[in-house]
């Protein structure tokens, strides 16, 4: 079949014609309607994203779009130094690694979607609801369907507004417009970052065209692309400087330290919602944007080890904070901030293919696990509590199924979707280029780590909701087909998902995924090897960490029972209840003093400055007031004074004259 | 040929009657003729400095003052006309709504 190759680039529109729809239409629409309508969008935004995966496979270059047009006019000194007009288009780009991307976005978009046709029955904003998680799929799509910086950067701002919206769903709750208000505003601090990455990218390359900066570096050829040679060393400063603001920018995105605290508050929102943009989506966006700027990254060893470095903090401080949560949804909130941590190592260490693969792999597993504790929530009424759970087993026994499924993947058991995607993760940062003598090894060990306090957590909540008896007081009824479904797809990738990237030693080309993306997304070079049994020993040493963390969490909960007395009580526990006092801090360190210099502020404002003007305006007014005694109302006296005044200044002029 | 200094005089004496009228009327009417009679005063005035010197820029400037004095003898009767249909009065001093 051949298709159009402008297609792909109706891919953003369609969702975001039934936002247009939904926001205009959508009140006076019977309760289903407003679903289907946006479900469909999306599957037909799938079906186009099928399209152009066809498309793309056989081919070399990114897809571009010939719909164009000049959106930011620029100028750059060409090698005379004179200003020639160079501006920025508008324009889409379809490679492999977007492609990945689109189906991800539009394929669990469309779970999600239809999940929650059957979530949110009977809620007063359901057409809303829908306008916004359409208006979501259709930015993400920009974001990573854009060719250049700028336009990237519209699907960047607009997915955190549409985060915003959907956080502060419920706003009638001051506590959840208050979680969105302070993701957008972490939030805003990346995106400052990633503007001033955006403007240094443009001093040193004369372009923001993601594709005409990575082929700069010699690894993608693009026809009819003039290039110029802007003679950017390995390493060079303003490489490293670009690679870091761009990797704040991610950071902020991606809930990495040190911006990592609005993730678990933005749980505020409705459960579809953290499962389609606070886990498996938008916050990728951040791993997407260093795998998108790979020629950048690759050429910066610095800002790539700092990029790990972040990654590998993030996913032990994540982790640490899931063990001792007691909200179903905080839970999956740390543990998607620990292995979003994952994702950055994997992309630090040059390896972007293995980003991208735990991208995908998480989207299966962590979608699911948190559409399985919206249906939890949603059977037993609305709690969130693990510790009011327990016994589900026997009553949801479809959830319970398919969390186990999700349980064990996140852990990394083999054959699941985690296990591949972990191990790929930590045998390429054991190899990296970007790891040093000791920093590679380091993050290794941290990695080993953090897999076995998934394994723990992830086994703490499966057991507190599932196992045991029920400890509650609702009556828990399995949910309706409409959500039960998404959850079986969700259930089927998470356990063949990993399939797509195979490990290298099981043969040749059996990784298809990194083939794949073998040219959208190359891997750094001066990967280390290592023999065979050096990477079977990695990998049992993987698995062994996910078993002795499923093995340990069992082993504490069978001794301290479900409310953990035992351990939660000590300091440790403490600690991680209260995610090692991130927040904390940042209230001491910079709420407070902010608070503090605003109160001063407003001092200065109600008694200085606003006395002042008010005595200045009751001044003028006064003296006014005194003054128009003169406007007597009489036109003869005005007369007189115009006479007089005449008379006056024409007998001066006289007597001067003779004087 | 008459000399300069009767006209001058005219003109004063013409000036001087508007401006007493002027002073001392109270239909707006009368006054607005009166703000006439000062403008030809001055017209004439001017005419006759223009004879005097040989200089013909006087002159024009009175026709300029004859064309803006028309324009304000239609702004000014529109306007007492308008006043004259919302109040019963021409009468200037009690018309003083504007008062500071």
């Amino acid at each position: 079949m051949d298709f159009n190759h402008n297609l792909f680039a109706l891919m953003p529109v369609l969702p975001l014609l039934g936002w247009l729809v939904l926001i205009v239409w959508g009140k006076n629409m019977k309760e289903p309607t407003p679903g289907i309508l946006a479900s469909s969008l999306v599957f037909l935004s799938f079906v186009l994203a099928v399209v152009g995966f066809v498309q793309v496979s056989p081919m070399k270059e990114p897809l571009l779009n010939t719909l164009r047009w000049d959106f930011l006019p620029m100028w750059v000194s060409d090698a005379k130094g004179v200003l020639v007009s160079k501006p920025l288009q508008f324009g889409f780009a379809l490679d492999h690694l977007s492609s990945i991307m689109t189906l991800i976005i539009t394929g669990i978009g469309f779970l999600i979607h239809v999940f929650a046709i059957g979530y949110m029955h009977g809620d007063k904003g359901f057409s809303r609801f829908f306008a916004y998680l359409n208006f979501f799929i259709a930015m993400m799509l920009i974001l990573v369907l854009a060719d250049s910086y700028p336009v990237l950067f519209i699907g960047w701002e607009g997915v955190g507004v549409a985060s915003y919206l959907l956080i502060g769903f419920w706003y009638t709750d001051v506590k959840n417009s208050d979680a969105a208000r302070k993701a957008f505003i972490v939030n805003r601090i990346g995106d400052a970052f990633l503007m001033l990455g955006m403007f240094l990218l443009f001093m040193t390359f004369h372009t923001l065209n993601i594709h005409e900066i990575n082929s700069s570096f010699g690894s993608v050829v693009i026809p009819n692309v003039t290039t110029i040679s802007t003679g950017i060393a390995f390493g060079s400063p303003p490489l490293e400087l670009a690679a870091l603001f761009l990797l704040l920018g991610a950071a902020g995105k991606s809930a990495q330290l040190p911006l990592s605290t609005w993730l678990p508050d933005a749980m505020a929102g409705p459960t579809p919602v953290s499962a389609l943009i606070h886990a498996a989506t938008m916050v990728t966006a951040g791993v997407y944007l260093v795998a998108r700027s790979h020629g950048i990254f690759a050429n910066a060893p610095g800002a790539s080890s700092w990029v790990m470095w972040i990654g590998a903090l993030t996913a032990v401080y994540g982790a640490l904070s899931a063990i001792a949560q007691t909200d179903i949804k905080k839970i999956l909130a740390y543990s998607t901030v620990s292995q979003l941590g994952y994702m950055f190592i994997a992309v630090g260490s040059g390896a972007y293919w293995v980003g991208i693969f735990h991208v995908a792999t998480h989207a299966f597993f962590k979608a699911l696990l948190f559409l399985s504790s919206g249906s939890v929530i949603h059977a037993v009424g609305g709690e969130q509590d693990v510790r009011q759970m327990g016994g589900l087993r026997e009553k949801l026994p479809t959830t319970h199924i398919v969390s186990l499924i999700g349980t064990l993947a996140i852990a990394g058991i083999i054959p699941l979707a985690g296990f591949f995607s972990k191990d790929a993760i930590l045998s390429s940062v054991f190899t990296s280029p970007f790891g040093g003598d000791f920093s590679g090894y380091a993050i290794w060990a941290i990695g080993l780590i953090v897999a076995f306090l998934t394994a723990g957590y992830m086994w703490r909540w499966y057991s507190l909701v599932f196992l045991g008896t029920y400890r509650g007081h609702a009556h828990p009824h399995e949910s309706s087909s409409v959500m039960t479904v998404p959850l079986w797809i969700l259930a089927a990738l998470s356990v063949v998902g990993g399939f797509i990237g195979l490990p290298h030693f099981l043969g040749k080309n059996v990784n298809w995924l990194e083939g794949f993306l073998e040219e959208a997304a190359p891997n750094a070079l001066g990967f280390h090897e290592i023999p065979l049994w050096g990477e079977l020993i990695l990998i049992a040493l993987a698995l062994a960490a996910a078993v002795g963390g499923i093995l340990f969490s069992r082993w504490i909960i069978a001794r301290d029972g479900v409310n953990s007395a035992g351990w939660i009580a000590t300091r440790f526990g403490n600690a991680s209840r209260k995610a090692l006092f991130v927040d904390q801090t940042y209230d001491i360190a910079v709420s407070a003093p902010a608070k503090f210099i605003s109160e001063q502020l407003e001092l200065a404002d109600t008694h200085g400055l606003d006395r002042g003007i008010g005595a200045l305006a009751n001044g003028t007014a006064e003296a006014g007031a005194s003054l128009s005694v003169w406007q007597s109302g009489f036109v003869r006296a005005y007369a007189i004074a115009v006479l007089l005044g005449t008379a006056i200044l024409v007998g001066y002029l006289a007597l001067r004259s003779f004087a | 040929m008459v000399e300069t200094q009767y006209y001058i005089a005219l003109a004063a004496i013409l000036f001087s009657i508007g401006a007493v009228g002027f002073l001392t009327r109270r239909s707006a009417i009368q006054m607005f003729l009166c703000v006439e009679l000062m403008l030809n005063a001055a017209n004439l005035a001017l005419v006759a400095f223009s004879r005097a010197w040989g200089d013909l820029l006087a002159q024009s400037a009175v026709f300029i003052i004859l064309t803006l004095a028309a324009a304000e003898v239609a702004i000014g009767l529109g306007i007492i006309v308008a006043i004259f249909k919302k109040r019963p009065t021409t009468n200037v001093d009690v018309l003083s709504s504007l008062k500071g």
